[in-house]
């Protein structure tokens, strides 16, 4: 059997001659130091760095290479407390006309990592706030429903079978409503819900609506209407009620859009498509 | 302190490294009025300088709160708890606010106790530390790492750093790993082993010890 022990290892003959070179490399730093010889710092590495750390720590470094170590020394110091450096919490805009920017951003996280509420996180939404959403939602769960009805009869007409009659179905229907109300009022409670950019839109909506009233195509019913305002208002009040309504006032007899006076003089009942003829 | 610094501080405990902390949160402060500095400070070492608070969530409530009354907030906040939400913190804010070309809020970020950081290590660099060190200037974040011995951080922290801070070492051993890391010809900082408290020496990229 052969011994392994007597062949060494690449890697430990390896090792040994690094040792070898490092303890000649030392010899000569100490020779150099003792014939008051400086090699330049490009030189002085004689060594492999990293190699034979531990025959390296009991060697003194070399001083010439210690003695210019620029060293200096911390000063302790106090602080002003930190009300003493303070900052607005908003950045002014980049630009001209832009938003501020908060310096540090709401989280939309509620409940933390560790399961407790994150402590105003958010600003938690107010009960007129949760009101808002809660009827926003109801208004579209009626006006989808409408439009359902519109385009499934079958539909209505099941629930109505179910329900035994129109009248209770209004009724279930107006309960689900209501229930559907209370449900989106509690989910904006529990989850901070709130419609976004509601105020903007409400703005938005309102300019469309004017927008759309002043320069629409007016419909065939509504050119009748403005025809009737251009003769009078009399006639414009029997062309449509809902613009009789708008342009009367409150106190207004409703029997005088209805009387006309004859060639005698004399005032006599027509009926409303013949004045509007008129 | 600069806008893309990147500061490593070694030293025994008791000996400074926490000063330089304290000195780069006061001169960041003092220098830029719109500058913040977030500190990972599990020992509450900086409450004299930053507002102490126990984790984010509680950071971003106060500056909500003060948004909302309109007062005016600390600019220098101390977190306990874990490191990796305030350098999360810190990358939010800094993709938010900041460019290369354009720092509005210069952000200094501190680890007071880097054996207390849960992210990077010995061995290896989280992914929220690379992203900071190679993004730093875009960020406007200067990091700053106190360690206490020069292997508690991966020699990828000593590249990407711009200065770093020596103090007394207790062997040669562990100066030569420093010499090793920051190009430094051998026994260059033999002069810190054993040297007295608060004595350091400064090496700055590019330059050597200045």
């Amino acid at each position: 059997m052969v011994s392994r022990g007597l062949s060494p290892s690449p890697a430990a003959a390896r090792k040994r001659r690094q040792r070898d070179r490092d303890r000649g490399a030392d010899l000569v730093a100490e020779s150099l130091e003792r014939l008051g010889v400086k090699l330049p710092e490009h030189v002085a590495p004689l060594r492999s760095p990293g190699a034979n750390e531990n025959a390296r720590a009991s060697s003194p470094a070399p001083a010439a290479a210690n003695d210019n170590l620029p060293l200096h020394e911390t000063k302790p110091i106090a602080g002003n407390g930190p009300d003493a450096y303070t900052g607005p919490a908003e950045l002014p805009p980049r630009s001209e006309g832009g938003h501020p920017t908060p310096l540090v951003p709401e989280t939309q996280q509620t409940i933390g990592p560790d399961g407790e509420p994150v402590p105003n996180a958010k600003a938690p939404i107010t009960p007129e706030e949760a009101k808002t959403f809660a009827l926003l939602v109801v208004q579209y769960f009626q006006f989808g429903s409408s439009q359902l009805f519109l385009k499934h009869p079958e539909f209505v007409e099941g629930m109505i079978a179910m329900a035994g009659s129109p009248d209770a179905f209004n009724q279930q229907f107006a309960f689900f409503s209501s229930f559907v109300g209370q449900s989106a009022e509690h989910c904006a409670m529990k989850y901070n819900l709130r419609i976004p950019y509601l105020q903007e839109a409400v703005v938005v909506g309102a300019i469309g609506i004017a927008t759309f009233g002043l320069a629409g195509k007016p419909s065939e019913r509504g050119k009748q209407n403005l025809a009737a305002m251009a003769r009078g208002p009399a006639n414009a009040k029997n062309a449509n009620p809902s613009a009789a309504a708008s342009s009367a006032p409150a106190d207004a007899a409703p029997a005088a859009a209805d009387t006309v006076f004859n060639a005698a003089g004399k005032p006599e009942r027509v009926d409303p498509d013949e004045g509007l003829w008129r | 302190m600069e806008l893309d610094q990147a500061v490593i501080v070694i030293g025994p405990p008791k000996h400074g490294k926490t000063t330089i902390g304290r000195e780069l949160v006061k001169a960041h402060l003092e220098k830029y009025p719109t500058g913040i500095a977030l500190v990972h400070d599990t020992n509450r070492q900086f409450t004299d300088l930053c507002r102490w608070t126990g984790s984010v969530a509680a950071c971003r409530a106060n500056v909500t709160a003060a948004r909302r009354e309109k007062k005016p907030i600390a600019r220098g906040w101390a977190f306990g708890g874990e490191s990796t939400p305030v350098s999360e913190l810190a990358a939010e804010l800094g993709q938010l606010h900041n460019r290369a070309d354009d720092v509005r809020v210069p952000i200094l970020l501190v680890y007071d106790e880097t054996s207390m950081m849960e992210s990077s290590g010995s061995t290896h660099i989280a992914q929220i530390d690379l992203r900071i060190n190679a993004n730093r200037r875009h960020w406007g974040i200067a990091p700053v790492y106190n360690l206490q011995r020069p292997t508690a951080l991966t020699e990828a922290f000593y590249t990407m750093s711009t200065d770093v801070y020596v103090f007394a070492q207790p062997s040669e051993r562990r100066t030569r790993v420093l010499e090793e890391y920051l190009g430094l010809a051998d026994g260059r900082l033999a002069r810190l082993v054993g040297a007295g408290k608060y004595t350091h020496a400064h090496w700055r990229q590019g330059e050597g010890l200045v």
